[in-house]
């Protein structure tokens, strides 16, 4: 039997803990970890359970438990159960380490490649409350998030609109925006200071496996990310293993072209970084700038065995998942082949011109790309390759989508099959 | 595989599933008692109907498994009076192993805890009501006194706060002091002394004879389809 003198002790918790609720209590972080009612940074079994108890007495006899009192308890049971009854600490690209007081369970996302890795890891989509505009405009990969509130672009953020709807973390781009990156922070931050802005690039080759670690933390889902990043470093590993038994005198000369007619890739960019992680050498890796608009005589000049044409952007935009009909990319393709000099160009000589959507070349599935290129540069070192199937894999295992790529979309041309024909 | 080329199937007339079994009974008793080339075609039509039931059974015991588990998920009662005590009562909870739960009984009557497994801290009793908090445990038990149990209802609530699931039941004593669990929608009785648990499961034998009969309708269904003998 209990003692009078524990009811008064536990009412007097009790009324610590109604002044803490007391204060303001948003879904948003607000720094102090909930149900911590010493402040000794910890979730105590006695503190989960009083707030247990006072929850079900206030639901059970009429007094109804507020929303705020039922949310710091299901995120005190979250932290006491999955976090080892403490905060969490995650780190992001750019370096931030950020103390996480409760799960997040209110997300805005302005980059589609944190919403896609997101997906690879199995966050719970509905925990996304707001996306960028990107995002929106791609509503064949994203149909989730199809008429969810609009944030924005990465560019130029609606911040009005990403503080209305009290997030917990707001996902942005790491490096990529440069100072950007930093003057949106500070925006969002300076207008709610317990707004977590995260920031992930989520699409370079070098630092992808590591960021899926970064954010599989954040949202929870470790396992997940140990297991998507294990998918994503084999089909990385099948190219970088065999390519690196290659001479570089036998690397094979390979021009590349931007959307934009002529204008192609060197040092310092990521069309040239995977070309050379696909085993190729970039016959202008060594102009300036990073995406030079090269002389057409000079392509000429270079002879590439192989050619590499880029679609789905800018003045080629068509072809990937949202599109079923290859007429255009057909079209480009026989536009290339009859440019001026060009079949006196080795690569058009052997048929060995394609194309790719940006789709896969870009964002998290540059492996999808990196694997065609280098099946393309090398067919009888990757023969037993199949891009297409990496790339169904992918879509079905980890972002749990039905799309069928042997049916819709136009990725590569000329397609696999019919080089084998 | 499958029937021999040289037997020629017509239609059946109906021929039931008992038919092939005790046809395919004399078969693995006396090949001699059926000519060699009908012999070979009924074992062969036996083996398709033994496929069928197996498969049938197989599938619908996995289903019933995969559905016995679903409904275990979340917290049981179960209600034992004390022996040779009046007014007395082991309420055991079990199943909150998904995280932190709470536990909410109203009682008819005034109740008060002789004992229990939980924490001091981790319930309060109110006259009539009784709230718990499962933290570290799945399970607990409480050794209660409640007067006006007996010809009452004890009405139980719970609440995993870590998946949000939740449930209710009942547990009413009658005057003869037989002890009933109840959950919403299914009634099931128990005896003194041995108490059940919601929800209340089906009976594994009677699930496994109404899938036989299914299995043999659909067996019969088969046999038909198939076609008829090689008479």
């Amino acid at each position: 039997m209990k003692t009078p003198r524990r009811y008064q002790c536990a009412w007097l918790v009790l009324l610590i803990l109604g002044m803490v609720a007391a204060g303001p209590v948003s879904a948003a972080g607000t720094g102090t970890l909930p149900l911590d009612a010493n402040g000794d940074a910890l979730i105590s079994s006695d503190e989960l359970a009083v707030s247990v108890l006072d929850y079900l007495e206030k639901k059970h006899t009429g007094m109804g438990a507020d929303a705020g009192q039922y949310g710091d308890l299901v995120d005190g049971a979250y932290v006491y159960t999955y976090w080892n009854k403490t905060a969490k600490t995650v780190l992001d690209s750019s370096g931030q380490a950020v103390t996480l007081t409760r799960p997040i369970r209110r997300a805005v996302v302005m980059n589609g490649e944190a919403a896609e890795t997101m997906r690879s890891l199995g966050y719970d989509s509905t925990n996304v409350v707001g996306v960028g505009k990107y995002i929106l405009d791609d509503p064949v990969f994203f149909p989730e998030y199809a008429g969810m509130p609009n944030v924005g672009s990465v560019w130029s953020p609606d911040y009005e609109q990403i503080i209305s709807l009290s997030p917990d973390a707001v996902f942005i781009y790491a490096d990529f925006m440069d100072s950007k990156g930093d003057e949106i922070q500070e925006t969002i931050q300076s207008m709610n200071p317990a707004v977590h802005v995260l920031r992930y690039d989520l699409f370079e080759p070098d630092t992808y496996a590591k960021e899926v670690g970064l954010l599989a933390a954040v949202v929870d889902r470790e396992d997940e990310g140990t297991r998507f990043a294990a998918f994503y470093t084999r089909q990385m590993d099948t190219v970088t293993g065999r390519v690196a038994a290659i001479p570089d005198e036998e690397r094979v000369p390979v021009y590349f072209e931007s959307s934009d007619d002529f204008k192609s890739c060197a040092k310092g960019s990521g069309y040239h970084d995977k070309i050379i992680i696909a085993g190729g050498q970039n016959i202008f890796g060594n102009a300036t700038p990073a995406y030079p608009v090269v002389n057409p005589e000079s392509v000429l000049f270079g002879n590439p065995a192989v050619v590499v044409k880029l679609q789905g952007n800018g003045k080629l935009d068509f072809g990937g998942y949202e599109d079923d009909d290859s007429s255009k990319t057909t079209e480009l393709y026989g536009s290339l082949i009859k440019r001026p000099g060009w079949k006196t160009i080795q690569a058009v000589k052997d048929g060995r011109v394609h194309i790719i959507d940006t789709d896969v070349f870009g964002g998290p599935k540059h492996f999808i790309g990196i694997l065609y290129l280098a099946t393309w540069f090398y067919p009888d070192v990757f023969a037993d390759v199949n891009p297409e199937e990496v790339h169904q894999e992918y879509l079905t295992t980890y972002q749990h989508s039905m799309y069928d790529v042997t049916s819709h979309g136009v990725f590569v041309y000329p397609a696999a099959h019919s080089l084998d024909g | 595989m499958g029937g021999s080329g040289n037997t020629r199937r017509t239609p059946d007339t109906g021929c039931g599933a008992i038919k092939y079994f005790i046809i395919a009974f004399r078969i693995t008793m006396s090949n001699s008692f059926i000519k060699q080339k009908s012999t070979h075609y009924y074992y062969m039509k036996f083996r398709g109907i033994i496929s069928v039931i197996f498969f049938t059974v197989l599938i619908t015991c996995a289903g019933t498994a995969a559905a016995a588990g679903g409904a275990e998920s979340g917290v049981l009662f179960s209600l034992e009076p004390v022996t040779g005590v009046e007014d007395e009562y082991i309420l055991s909870c079990d199943g909150a192993d998904g995280g932190p739960a709470g536990v909410f009984g109203t009682f008819p009557g005034p109740v008060s805890i002789v004992s229990t497994t939980l924490p001091g801290s981790h319930y309060r009793l109110n006259g009539t009501t009784l709230a718990c908090a499962l933290i570290d445990e799945g399970s607990c038990s409480l050794h209660i006194r409640c007067a006006d149990l007996q010809a009452g209802t004890l009405s139980l609530s719970w609440e995993m706060f870590t998946d949000g699931l939740s449930g209710e039941a009942g547990i009413s004593v009658s005057d003869t002091g037989v002890v009933s669990v109840l959950s919403p929608g299914e009634t099931s009785t128990g005896s003194v002394g041995n108490p059940s648990s919601t929800p209340v499961q089906q009976s594994p034998f009677a699930c496994t004879l109404f899938t036989v009969m299914v299995s043999l309708a659909a067996a019969g269904a088969y046999a038909g389809g198939r076609g008829g003998d090689s008479r």
